[in-house]
This record gives C-alpha cells, sequence and structure tokens, in this order.
C-alpha cells in the first residue's frame, strides 16, 4: 500500500473539514453600555404601549376549515373550505399609523 | 444653510461615529446596560461558509434585552437613532420584552449571512439595569427539520371558541405529534413553528365541522405596514410560521410583547363529535376520519398551502375578492396561457387583472404552481390547482386539482377511510411559498436617483434628494420644498444615510427628523438654527424599496415609475400625509454636464443655497433651480428659477409661487399663482463644484409685503457642491 507522501498529508490537512465546536471559545469580552437611547422611563412606556399596539391580532376564525358532507351514496367526505383569513389579522393593527404615536420628549 | 451640520455628519458616518467591537465565533460579550441603554456597533465577519448565523442575547432579570442586526454598512451612530429610525436602519431584530432573544439569520432570508459583515445592536429597553451577555455563533451546517412545538389546549379559547376540557387523550396527543413530526420531516427551518391546538364541541349538533386551522397571524414588508424587512419579497403577505424563518425569531420577537402561549403561529381545532381514528398505523379505519391525515392537512394550511390575499367568501356565496397585495402561495401561482404546453406557457397570476383572476380561479387547468415535476406516469408536468366552475366556496384555489393531483394531501375532499400522511407535493409548493431558497427573493434596491423628486398628485411641491460623502458611506441631503397653510412657500430639511432603500434620517436633539429652520442673518452665526419649540414636531420617511405597490402609490395617479418611486411620509406638527414620488425628470434626458446638486456659498456665509437640476432638450441646455433663504422674520422660503445657459450669467426672473397647502386639495389650472419677486444670475461651469471651480451666483429678491417682507440678495458670490458631483460630461 502507498502511503500519501507529506505534501499530501499536509493538504489533507487543509480542506478536512473544522468543526467550530471543537474550536476553543476566544475568551469573554466586558463593555458598558452607557449611550442612552431612550430619554425616559416614560418614553420606555409609551413605546412599550406602541409596541403592543403593532401586534398583529390572532385571525378572529380558521382561515381554512374542513366539514363533512353525505353523498347520494351515503357515503362520508370530508371537504375542505379555505375562506381565508379575516381580513382584520391583515390590515388592522399593522397599519403604519399605529406606530407613530408621539413619543414624549 | 446647514452646511456644518451636514459635513460633520457625513465626517461622522465616514470614520465612525462610535468604537468597535469585533467578536469572534462564539465568544461571549459581557455588557454592562444601565435602564435604556445601548450598545453598537458590534461587528461579526460571518465566514462564507455560513449556512446559518445564530445570534444569542440574554440578560439579568428584569431587563429588556432586544437585537437588532444588519449586514453592511453600519448602523447609524447611537446618537442619530430614535425607536422609529433604529427600526428603518434594522434588517433583523428580536424585540420580545422578555430578556432573551435569538435570532437566527439563514439562507431562507432576503440576505444571507455568509461572507458578510454583521452589524449589531444590543438595548436594554427595561427600566432596570443589568448584565447582558452577546453571543454570535456562524454554523456551516443548513437548517434541519423545523421545529414544530404543539400546546395542548384544556380548555381556553381559540378562534373565539371554547376549548372542550380533557379531550386530549394520549393517543390523541400521540397522533397530533405524529403527524407534527410527519410535517417537520418535510420541511427545514430554524425557528420553531407553535401551534395551538384544542377540541371543540358541538352541542347544538348542527355543525358539518369537522376541524379548522389556520395562521394566527401574518407579516410583509411594504411602505404601509410595520415592516419586516428579513421577509424575502417585498409586499408580499407571509403566514407567521413562515415568516419567522425569515426574519429568524419567534413571533414575539419579530413583533415585540410578550412571547404568551396564545400567540402562537398556528391555531388548529377538532370537533370531538366526530369518529375518529387515532391510529398512527398503515392501514385505514373503515368509517373512521384519519385524525393524522385530517390534522396534516390543515396545518399545512397553517403552514402556508394557502392564499391570504384571494379571499373567496361564503357570503355571499361565491364572492371572489382580492387584497390589494398577494402573499407568497399566491405569487408562485401562474396562469396557464396554452394548455398544450403549461410547463413553458403561463404568465403570474397576479399579473392579470381582478376579472381576469375570476374568471381564472373557476376555470380547472387554469391555474399552476410555477415549477414542474414528475407525474405518476413519468411526465413531466406542471401542478394544478383545484379551480372548479362554479367556485366552491372556500376550496378553490388552495388546493390541489383533485384530478390530476390525486393522491396528494392538499386536494380538497377526503374519504374517511383515507390516509394521506405525506406532505407530498405540498411540500414543493412550501418551500416556493417561503420555507427554503428557492422562494422567489427580490434583490436590494440600488442607490435612488439623485435629483427632484415630485407627487403628480400634488404638483408644485416636491423634494431634492441628492448624495454628499463618499460613494458607499454617503448620506443623502433631503429638502422639502412646500407650503404653509397659508399657501406660502417654506423648506425643510433632513439628512442621513439611504440603507437598502429606506432614508434613515438623522434624528436631531428634539427629537425631529424633517427640521425646520429660522435664519437670522444679522445677529448670529451660523445664521440657522433648527426649531426648538417643543410644540413643534417634523418627521420623514422616506422608502423606495417596494414603494410601487404603496398605498400613496396606488391612487389611480398616473405616474411613471420607470425610474423609481418613493413612498414619502411626512408630518409637520399636526398634518402628516403620505405621498408617491417620482423623478422630475427622466435620467435619459440628464445628458451632458450634469449640474445637478445641492449648492451652497461655503461654511463663510451659510443659511441658504440652492438646488440645481440641469437636462437636455434636443441640443439645448436647461436648467431649474430652487433657491432657499430666510425671509425678514427668519422663515425658511424659497423661491425658483428656470435657464437655458447656466454658464452664461444672464439675468433670471427669481419667482416666487403662492402654493397650496400640503393637507389642501390641489384647486385651479395650475393650483398656484407665480409672481417675479427678483433677478438671479448663475455662472455654473465646474461640474466637479469645487470652491475655486469657478461657480458663482447673484441674486437679489425682494417680497414686497406681507409677512416677512423684506429682501435677499448676495453679490457674485462663488458656489461650491455641496452634494456629491453627479458626474457628466
Amino acid at each position: 500500500m502507498n502511503r500519501p507522501g507529506p505534501s499530501l498529508l499536509v493538504a489533507a490537512m487543509l480542506i478536512a473539514p473544522t468543526s467550530q465546536a471543537a474550536d476553543p471559545a476566544p475568551e469573554p469580552l466586558s463593555v458598558r453600555a452607557d449611550t442612552l437611547l431612550v430619554p425616559s422611563a416614560e418614553a420606555r412606556a409609551v413605546w412599550n404601549q406602541r409596541r403592543e399596539a403593532l401586534q398583529p391580532a390572532d385571525a378572529t376564525r380558521p382561515s381554512s376549515e374542513m366539514h363533512v358532507i353525505t353523498l347520494p351514496s351515503g357515503e362520508q367526505l370530508a371537504v375542505c373550505s379555505t375562506p381565508g383569513l379575516a381580513v382584520d389579522n391583515l390590515q388592522g393593527a399593522l397599519r403604519r399609523g399605529a406606530h407613530r404615536a408621539e413619543l414624549p420628549r | 444653510m446647514t452646511a456644518r451640520r451636514w459635513l460633520a455628519l457625513a465626517v461622522l458616518l465616514c470614520h465612525g461615529a462610535y468604537a468597535q467591537i469585533t467578536l469572534q465565533n462564539n465568544q461571549v460579550l459581557n455588557i454592562d446596560m444601565p435602564a435604556g441603554s445601548a450598545l453598537g456597533d458590534i461587528r461579526f465577519e460571518a465566514p462564507a461558509s455560513t449556512r446559518q448565523l445564530v445570534i444569542r442575547t440574554t440578560g439579568t432579570p428584569g431587563t429588556d434585552i432586544d437585537v437588532f442586526a444588519r449586514a453592511g454598512r453600519p448602523f447609524p451612530p447611537l446618537t442619530d437613532l430614535d425607536f422609529d429610525t433604529l427600526f428603518e436602519a434594522a434588517q433583523h431584530w428580536s424585540i420580545s420584552s422578555s430578556s432573551e432573544e435569538v435570532l437566527r439569520i439563514s439562507e431562507v432570508s432576503r440576505i444571507p449571512p455568509a461572507g458578510r459583515t454583521w452589524h449589531l445592536l444590543v438595548a436594554n429597553f427595561g427600566d432596570a439595569a443589568g448584565q447582558a451577555t452577546l453571543r454570535v455563533e456562524a454554523l456551516d451546517t443548513p437548517p434541519g427539520p423545523v421545529p414544530i412545538e404543539v400546546n395542548f389546549l384544556d380548555g381556553g379559547r381559540l378562534f373565539q371558541t371554547d376549548c372542550t376540557p380533557g379531550r386530549w387523550t394520549n393517543e390523541a396527543r400521540q397522533a397530533m405529534q405524529f403527524a407534527v413530526q410527519r410535517l417537520s420531516a418535510d420541511l427545514t427551518g430554524t425557528v420553531p413553528v407553535r401551534v395551538n391546538a384544542c377540541w371543540v364541541t358541538d352541542s347544538s349538533g348542527n355543525s358539518s365541522r369537522l376541524a379548522a386551522a389556520g395562521t394566527l397571524a401574518s407579516a410583509i414588508n411594504s411602505p404601509d405596514y410595520f415592516s419586516l424587512p428579513g421577509l424575502r419579497t417585498r409586499n408580499t403577505w407571509y403566514p407567521v410560521a413562515s415568516a419567522i424563518q425569515a426574519v429568524g425569531t419567534s413571533r414575539c420577537g419579530a413583533f415585540g410583547g410578550a412571547c404568551t402561549p396564545e400567540r402562537a403561529d398556528i391555531g388548529i381545532i377538532f370537533e370531538s363529535t366526530r369518529n375518529w381514528s387515532f391510529s398512527t398505523g398503515d392501514q385505514p379505519t373503515p368509517g373512521q376520519f384519519d385524525f393524522v391525515s385530517v390534522a396534516m392537512h390543515e396545518l399545512a394550511h397553517g403552514l402556508g398551502f394557502q392564499s391570504l390575499a384571494v379571499r373567496i367568501l361564503r357570503e355571499p356565496l361565491g364572492t371572489i375578492e382580492f387584497l390589494p397585495l398577494q402573499d407568497a402561495y399566491t405569487r408562485i401561482v401562474r396562469y396557464i396561457t396554452n394548455l398544450a404546453d403549461p410547463i413553458n406557457a403561463s404568465v403570474p397570476f397576479w399579473s392579470l387583472s381582478p376579472a381576469e383572476r375570476r374568471a381564472a380561479i373557476t376555470q380547472d387547468f387554469s391555474l399552476a404552481f410555477g415549477f414542474t415535476y414528475t407525474n405518476l406516469i413519468g411526465a413531466q408536468t406542471v401542478p394544478f390547482l383545484h379551480a372548479p366552475n362554479p367556485v366552491q366556496p372556500g376550496s378553490s384555489f388552495s388546493h390541489f386539482n383533485a384530478g390530476s393531483e390525486a393522491n396528494e394531501l392538499m386536494v380538497p375532499t377526503t374519504p374517511p377511510n383515507t390516509r394521506r400522511r405525506s406532505l407530498g407535493l405540498a411540500g414543493e409548493v412550501l418551500r416556493r411559498a417561503g420555507w427554503s431558497d428557492l422562494a422567489p427573493r427580490d434583490p436590494l434596491p440600488g442607490d435612488p436617483y439623485a435629483g427632484q423628486w415630485f407627487d403628480p398628485a400634488r404638483p408644485g411641491h416636491g423634494i431634492d434628494l441628492v448624495p454628499a460623502g463618499a460613494p458607499g458611506n454617503e448620506v443623502y441631503v433631503l429638502t422639502f420644498y412646500t407650503y404653509d397653510e397659508s399657501g406660502t412657500p417654506e423648506w425643510y430639511l433632513a439628512v442621513g444615510p439611504i440603507l437598502e432603500g429606506r432614508f434613515v434620517p438623522q434624528v436631531n436633539a428634539f427629537g425631529d427628523t424633517l427640521v425646520r429652520y429660522t435664519l437670522d442673518f444679522v445677529n448670529r452665526f451660523p445664521p440657522q438654527r433648527p426649531v426648538d419649540d417643543p410644540d413643534f414636531i417634523g418627521r420623514v420617511e422616506l422608502q423606495f424599496d417596494g414603494a410601487e405597490a404603496s398605498e400613496p402609490c396606488l391612487d389611480g395617479t398616473q405616474r411613471d415609475g420607470s425610474e423609481g418611486l418613493g413612498a414619502f411620509y411626512w408630518r409637520i406638527n399636526g398634518n402628516e400625509g403620505t405621498w408617491c414620488m417620482q423623478p422630475l425628470l427622466p435620467r435619459a434626458l440628464r445628458s451632458g454636464a450634469e449640474f445637478t446638486g445641492h449648492w451652497y456659498a461655503g461654511d463663510a456665509d451659510q443659511g441658504w443655497g440652492m438646488s440645481i437640476t440641469n437636462w437636455r432638450e434636443g441640443n439645448a441646455d436647461r436648467f431649474f433651480g430652487v433657491l432657499y433663504y430666510g425671509d425678514a422674520q427668519g422663515q425658511p422660503r424659497w423661491a425658483y428659477f428656470i435657464g437655458a445657459d447656466l454658464a452664461s450669467e444672464q439675468p433670471l426672473e427669481l419667482v416666487r409661487r403662492r402654493g397650496y397647502c400640503r393637507t389642501c386639495p390641489p384647486v385651479g389650472e395650475p393650483p398656484w399663482t407665480d409672481t417675479p419677486v427678483g433677478v438671479v444670475q448663475i455662472r455654473l461651469i465646474d461640474t466637479l463644484g469645487r470652491p475655486d471651480g469657478g461657480n458663482r451666483i447673484e441674486f437679489m429678491l425682494n417680497v414686497p409685503e406681507g409677512p416677512g417682507a423684506g429682501s435677499f440678495g448676495r453679490g457674485r458670490q462663488p458656489i461650491q457642491l455641496l452634494s456629491r458631483p453627479l458626474g457628466g460630461g
């Protein structure tokens, strides 16, 4: 059996897949975030309210339904009906104006 | 004008306004986070082999740690951002109200993670200070089967219906988990899909319902909405289960708020009075409905095998409605123009008129998905949609044709003793409807048209939008020339980068992004100051990406969108509007020497300036200028001039236009009156706009009466480009 020469061994090492999980994790870094992004607790509260207002409302009805019908032969059949999503869910709370409520200054 | 401020901003953006932290793979960053604090710019270089980028943040109790990410240019400095503009700048975020967030950016996202510099911003929106950790992991493995988690509701409500307690028996749970595993095995994803499942009981005995399901929310990237920019295509609705794969976080992470069990992605209900088989074995049970088949079918609708934009109503029976914007499922549906060659002869269904679409939906073998497969007899064909005539209330369009795809899970009818437990071709549909890299992906927009924009529905108002600074790090200067409530001309200014087709304006110290200035050329230098009245509100947004489908651009007004459109939102005090802007001049006319840009007299003479737009008509040069100045009361005013020879210094009329207010309808033809108020002489010879390039202006205008009456002028003043030279001859 021919043994691979050194250059082939090096090449094999270079192209061998490396497992990132096997890499030692680098030393942690530490830093302080001292740039205030939000001017006040009041502003944050308003923002949280706004954020809540941005939630797309849960659909109030299913968008697809399977119903049982009985054929003239007496056999039952499940028929899927897809009336579509409640439009409010698509066009309601997500409207862009909803997130433009004024922040306190 | 405000040259010093603009230039300072450009310098900041070019050189980075705050310290960078570069993280290595799996390196932990510990962040001391006061309440209401943020940290950026944190960078991560994703290797070219990256298939998934996993960004995790964890905070101590009481914090509300959120994470934002973008590839390419860094975020603007924190000092320039507020809540709204932060979301304009970010491509991904996870903003639940908890102290832990996970973002998983993959090839399903609009911007794949590999080989890019990712910029991260971590914020603590909570009221408590605490510690946060951030870790980024680049994985070179593709996403695996999508995790689907079932919340078995024992009571409570779903779809406004009471869930019956005590019905989730062990065998029912096992059957449900079996169904979910079959679906999961055929779809890849990184973000767990959450399903709320409940039993309902028809106490009246009148209902024919067997089961029902649906997405609990939907997401879109569109100027009119709270946009999720990680979605692959703009102006397209996605059910939240597939949307979260692209945006890389859970529903609560994408939209914010608490991650409560109610905020699942899909809801499914089963009728307890039916005769169900919960068997997970292979043999059908005669006379019983196969729970696994029904659950898989209904869940597949919730995963995205359903049109959200095509609605087929029961009342009035068979009514077909279309939403203004399409969805990811509808987007891959094609109308077959020649049934003899369905693979090649088709057009996008949504490109048809509403009447044509209605006709197509009631014409079997007229609609098919836009991909091919090998059918049972070995032929290449396309999967057809269920489109019977008359339309079936509901089942049309969102199922396969039961004739051509008879054995598929997603045909509209299922006999009780039938087992269909493979996603089959529906998996191919879902993958193209947002569940894989096979789905359509809109390219990122390039730089917008530089120059004047206007809304044909609002003639006389306009914006001048020009870049300043080095290419790749430029900021744009936006000047909004418009009229106040009385029709008097006035102007506002905004400055900021354009990131992925969105203008991200700098927020000033008073919380305004659309800034009004007062000007005092006598008593102070520089003469301009932003209005600091706490009652003044100035906000602007300008989005080019997807603007063509935004509501203001679909108002029926004829516009030329060949060079792009812009959805322009403005708010000035209590009034606001969103206009659809188009370039004033086609780019093709702007051949030859290009003087288009924003000109000023240098830092020693700030507070006034002009926008120039020049073009060719046949062999003749033409130009249009807007002169910005301050009146005798220090209010920002403008006048315009039109000429034919930029170098001649021919005297040109300076014209003051009295128009109509921003919220007033344009009345009259034209809806303004023009009054000559002075003379201007222009000499522009150096397209680079250098301070010593020989460009100059001389003007004098006089407004004889009314508020702010007085004169303003300069004599043979050298002028230079504030904006970047746009090149040309």
